[in-house]
């Protein structure tokens, strides 16, 4: 044999590097965290240097209009260098001598030191996402808390005019990217492959760089802030993020390396879902969170990419002067709301999908029924992810940007309700004689219908545009697109972990500390959000200081509610961390009852997922049907193919 | 598990005698909401009617809002329903029926909801067209124009951070302050200086964005009723964004002309500086444009004015 | 594949490593081919770019004076990419008929191709006749041409990978008859690699065709 085809002639794996006395190095050359750290910071000063040699010389840049070229490049070969020190280079390097693909290793017991390493386990990477998400969302949401202060008063001001826009663009940013990765990564990386009954991920590499991407993604754009932020908000509106200094350009890179991330674990997703399917989960048997994630992935993988251009046509503009956002010299700046948009739109759908998908793979396990109408929900799914494309210059009634084509986007607009819609149909019909237990994680699944359907409605109030013609750009969009992302989403991933940290961890949380935060959080949001649409309908536009006196209270109102909302979620983390790291009440297997295969392989999660390949007999959702065998077959023998081919449905 | 007639009866005759109760209530709420709606909030509901546009957007909006009580209740008087007749005990920790879906209640639910939104997307393109765009910026050459033989033209140019009104029917004066008359049309001809902002009038119910080399033109007609509106820019235009607002008076036909005059007089010394009218103004390549660009023009393109 | 588990009533338990390498090989084909669109939005973006300000023409300055990036780099760059992704469909064609030779060669060809046509693109940028800010054509050329380098490098990352892995399992296969026909799974593996190569360069080669098309011809 020429060469080693095992999957032990894997280079740089730690159990290689044991076997040759080298422990002590092992930190430095399996990568980390901490040699990310280094490796970015190395490429960071190269790439400035290299910025300033080729760019010192522009006449704008000797102008002293600052070097945009070295701030650009500084973060990209950065980015670059982190990877490096993470490590993840390795193996496209080891490609380049032509060694033949193999499984990454995957360590015999998990350690917590492991999280902190480019780890390919697809376990590890759900973890890490979960973790990362949290302190984005953590982050942001400080910087919400900042916003409502200044609000409290209309003269008294807290912040100065630049740190006001400052913030808000920083807490729109890092919420905006968050929610795209916020149930895809912790919940679709760490439970696709256990529900779908597969041992592994199509693309492991790429799973753990998706989520490597947001690291360094985070770090930029919170540098951002010392750098004097971007004064464009999250929509970046050219001509004034040309107008922007360095902080702009981290919302460029920052955004963009999450666009990375977004393409990677979307290819990774949707390979892993159409092949590694067990034998016997027909399209039919699969949970309806695999639909939601196949669905997201595919949205994702068509509108990111201009996402990407978009940036990346900001960037030229701001760095090597081109001037495509540009009216005065032959660009405009219409193009970037359209590359924008066509991305935005598609995007606050896919952040609502996982939501939705998530909420109805957990509804059944509470109502102790199956799923009313499965077909209809994943046909919403699809069709919601379908239309999200053809709607997007509905955020721009009022540019004058092609006003007789605003019918139409009306249409699609209003049309995009009814596939929204079915979703509703389904939980309606799932509880309708159900056994419901008002478990922590129901109550917050039942919140995201509350909260939602305030969401819903107030849409078609922007899509109309008569009424968008009052509403555009004011408090009411801004307490629209709140309901439907944080009561819908983040509502539904505050049921997920809730529900999910038995398997994931092992452990209970606190149901009564649950029960008080639930409670906490959802009157505090609806106090805080409902009063917004008032705000809006008389008159308070977005992203200002400044407001009429009249509006006072209510934004007083607003804000005291806002602070108890904190409260909620403090007490809501306060509660996860204590349970994970003091109380660590033992969950005990499957501790909601359900029927899903993810719950079948028990705690801890064997190292595969799975002893055996298993084979899947019926859809998860069977509650009630008096049929208590298991999903699946964890141990199929004999001739159970003929049973695959030949079980119900 | 099979299931019996005698299931399936008890099945249909539950949801039947449910199935009236909450439909009772639902009726009885839904006729006092819209009735609320329509005639306690609906003379009350924002922007007011100062103007036409004013007054469709606040005609759609209670329409809309008619349309959306019935739905909110739906779905609450259902869950309602739903939570308290159809939850675990201590004693029953069971499941509930097995239902995997109704074909008539799934066809009901699409047809209805198809309906609903269709019909809503039919009347606010009726509305739009009808309305003249209710006051919404309808680009630089709008296809759906008001009848009126003379309107005033007032063009409004945002620049970082204020609102400054030109008035091609006084001899291209510009003013930094905005009074209108009553029972007029009038065309906002919104353009920017800068980056883009937007044209907000909010009682008179008007809004369109102020892009930079953009004409953006926005329709509306006063009515008999006088007073003051608020201008605000209602697009993230920098740090002072938030302090970019102004406000402006309708007056009488008479008081807006003697006010005109007096302005056209006033300003004349500063009315001959200014570039000549136009739709659109290119910020000269001397640096107006925030120096960003280099001061010489690549193709030799003369801007002139 | 995932549901097709009736060729496995013949066996009586399910073969693990037969599953998970077919798995892969469905892997393979799903990510080459999602590949195709994803590349495809990306320069949709930048070609919605220039149709979208073309046809605006902002104060006439699209392209005021006519003027291109080199049309004889664009044409080289073009041709390059054509003539190594014809080599590279050929040296496929060898490869299954059992010449691995020609197939690592051909390859190679490509490889070299691709390197030229990525420096070429690089080139033209430090030789453009018009400052970047000079009309709406600068700016979306200026855009394209490094996301083009980088895709063209990309891909002849992608071909060395494929050539170096036949270099080095040369020998292992000669006994099968090359790693076009031999049966092993590391083989087949391969192949589905190939194969989504293939595919992608057809796509790019034609989206090649397009840009050329756009960017020195209709501009």
């Amino acid at each position: 044999m020429a060469i080693d085809m095992t999957p032990a002639a894997g280079v740089g794996s730690p159990t290689d590097l044991e076997a040759r006395g080298l422990k002590a190095a092992k930190p430095w050359f399996t990568g980390n965290m901490l040699t990310a750290f280094i490796g970015g910071a190395i490429g960071y000063a190269f790439g400035h240097w290299l910025g300033n040699a080729i760019a010192s010389n522009y006449s704008v840049v000797a102008d002293g209009a600052g070097n945009e070229v070295a701030i650009y490049l500084s973060l990209i070969i950065g980015c670059l260098g982190w990877f490096v020190g993470l490590g993840a280079l390795n193996y496209p390097i080891q490609k380049l001598l032509g060694l033949e693909p193999i499984d990454p290793p995957k360590s015999e017991k998990r350690s917590f030191w492991e999280h902190f390493t480019y780890s390919t386990d697809h376990k590890v990477v759900g973890v890490q996402y979960l973790f990362g998400m949290l302190l984005y969302f953590l982050v942001a949401g400080l910087l919400a808390l900042g916003i409502r202060t200044e609000l409290l008063s209309p003269v008294n001001h807290i912040w100065a005019p630049d740190t006001y826009i400052e913030i808000v663009g920083e807490h729109g940013t890092m919420m905006m990217m968050m929610m795209t990765s916020v149930i895809m990564g912790p919940f679709g990386n760490y439970l696709i492959p256990l529900m779908i009954g597969s041992k592994k991920m199509a693309f492991p590499r790429l799973e753990a760089t998706s989520f490597w991407f947001t690291v360094p993604s985070f770090f930029i754009l919170l540098s951002a802030l010392w750098q004097g932020g971007f004064q464009s908000g999250w929509t970046g509106y050219a001509p004034l993020s040309i107008q922007g200094g360095p902080g702009q350009s981290d919302y460029d890179v920052a955004f963009a390396l999450m666009a990375l991330s977004m393409v990677a674990a979307s290819i990774n997703m949707t390979a892993t879902i159409i092949n590694y399917r067990a034998p016997g989960m027909r399209w039919s048997r699969m949970p309806i969170l695999a639909w939601g994630m196949i669905t997201v992935a595919f949205t994702m993988l068509l509108s990111v990419p201009v996402l990407f251009d978009g940036l990346y046509v900001m960037s030229l503009d701001r760095g090597v002067r081109t001037a495509m956002l540009y009216a005065g010299h032959g660009g405009s700046s219409f193009l970037w709301e359209n590359l924008f948009w066509f991305f935005g739109h598609p995007e606050v759908y896919l952040l609502a999908l996982p939501g939705f998908a998530l909420t109805v793979e957990l509804l059944p396990v509470f109502a102790r029924k199956p799923i009313f109408a499965l077909k209809t929900s994943t046909a919403g799914l699809i069709g919601v992810a379908v239309l999200s494309f053809f709607v997007w210059q509905h955020h721009l009634f009022m540019s004058g940007m092609n006003p007789d084509m605003r019918p139409l986007f009306m249409l699609t607009t209003e049309l995009i309700s009814i596939p929204t819609g079915f979703l509703y149909l389904v939980a309606m019909g799932t509880v309708w004689r159900g056994k419901i237990r008002f478990e922590v994680p129901m109550l917050f699944l039942l919140a995201v219908f509350w909260n939602f359907l305030w969401g819903g409605v107030t849409g078609v109030y922007n899509s109309d545009v008569p009424v968008d013609a009052l509403v555009h750009g004011s408090f009411f969009v801004m307490a629209h697109f709140h309901f439907t992302i944080m009561g819908q989403l983040i509502f539904a991933v505050f049921a997920g972990v809730y529900y999910y940290v038995p398997l994931i961890f092992g452990i209970r949380l606190n149901d009564k500390l649950g029960k008080i935060s639930f409670w906490i959080i959802f009157v505090a949001f609806n106090s805080t959000f409902l009063p917004l649409f008032m705000i809006g309908l008389l008159g308070q536009p977005r992203r200002v200081f400044e407001y009429a006196l009249r509006l006072q209270h209510l934004n007083q109102w607003v804000s005291v509610s806002s602070y108890v909302l904190g409260f909620g979620i403090l007490l809501y983390v306060i509660n996860l961390i204590w349970s994970l790291a003091v109380t660590r009440t033992p969950a005990g297997p499957n501790p909601w009852e359900s029927r899903g295969l993810e719950w079948q392989v028990g705690y801890p999660v064997p190292r595969d997922n799975f002893e055996k390949v298993p084979v899947v007999l019926r859809d998860p959702y069977g509650y009630g049907t008096g049929d208590d065998t298991p999903v699946a077959d964890l141990n199929p023998v004999g001739d159970m193919a003929a049973v695959v081919t030949g079980g119900d449905a | 598990m099979a299931v019996t007639q005698e299931d399936m009866n008890e099945r249909k005759a539950y949801a039947k005698k449910a199935g009236w109760r909450i439909f009772a209530i639902w009726l009885v709420l839904s006729l006092i909401g819209v009735a609320l709606v329509l005639y306690v909030w609906g003379p009350h509901m924002p922007p007011g009617d100062m103007t036409t546009s004013a007054a469709s957007q606040q005609f759609d909006f209670k329409v809309l809002t008619a349309m959306v009580v019935p739905v909110l209740l739906m779905v609450w008087v259902y869950g309602a329903w739903s939570l308290i007749n159809f939850h675990a005990t201590k004693d029953d920790r069971g499941d509930g029926i097995p239902l995997r879906g109704n074909r008539k209640v799934q066809g009901i639910w699409y047809v209805g909801s198809a309906v609903l939104v269709l019909f809503l997307a039919g009347f606010g393109t009726y509305e739009l067209i009808n309305g003249n765009g209710v006051g919404s910026g309808e680009g630089p050459s709008p296809i759906w124009k008001p009848t009126a033989k003379h309107m005033l033209v007032v063009q409004v140019i945002a620049q970082q951070w204020r609102f400054t009104y030109r008035w091609p029917q006084f001899g291209g004066m510009e003013t930094t302050s905005i009074d209108l008359p009553t029972d007029t049309t009038i065309q906002f001809d919104v353009t920017s200086l800068d980056v883009i902002h937007d044209f907000w009038a909010y009682q008179l119910g008007v809004k369109a964005d102020a892009n930079p080399d953009v004409n953006n033109v926005a329709y509306t007609t006063t009515s008999n009723q006088q007073g003051r509106f608020t201008v605000r820019c209602d697009e993230l235009c920098g740090i002072w964004h938030g302090a970019m607002y102004n406000y402006g008076h309708v007056v009488s036909k008479s008081a807006f002309y003697s006010w005109a005059s007096s302005m056209e007089t006033q300003n004349a010394s500063v009315t001959k500086l200014l570039p000549p009218f136009a739709t659109t103004y290119t910020p000269s390549y001397s640096g107006a444009g925030g120096g960003y660009y280099p001061s010489y023009d690549p193709n030799g393109h003369a801007v002139t004015y | 594949m995932a549901t097709d588990v009736q060729s496995s009533d013949a066996q009586p338990v399910i073969d693990e490593e037969q599953y998970y390498h077919d798995a892969q090989l469905g892997a393979l084909w799903t990510a080459s081919r999602t590949l195709i669109p994803v590349v495809a939005a990306t320069f949709g973006g930048i070609y919605f770019a220039y149709f979208y300000l073309r046809s605006l023409n902002s104060n006439g300055l699209w392209d005021p004076h006519g003027a291109t990036a080199s049309k004889i780099i664009g044409l080289s760059v073009l041709l390059l990419v054509l003539a190594g992704t014809a080599f590279q469909l050929m040296a496929g064609r060898r490869l299954r008929r059992g010449f691995s030779t020609d197939f690592i060669v051909g390859t190679a060809s490509n490889v070299l191709f691709l390197v030229l046509a990525t420096g070429l693109q690089i080139w033209e940028l430090t030789r453009l006749p018009f400052p970047p800010a000079a009309s709406g054509y600068a700016g979306v050329f200026i855009a394209f041409a490094p996301i083009d380098a980088l895709v063209i490098g990309l891909s002849a990352y992608w071909a060395f990978t494929l050539m170096m892995r036949a270099i080095r399992s040369y020998s292992f296969y000669r006994a099968d008859g090359g790693i076009g026909v031999s049966a092993h799974r590391a083989a087949e593996n391969f192949r589905a690699n190939l194969d989504g190569f293939g595919a992608y360069s057809i796509f790019f080669a034609l989206m090649s065709v397009l840009s050329w098309y756009l960017f020195y011809v209709l501009h």
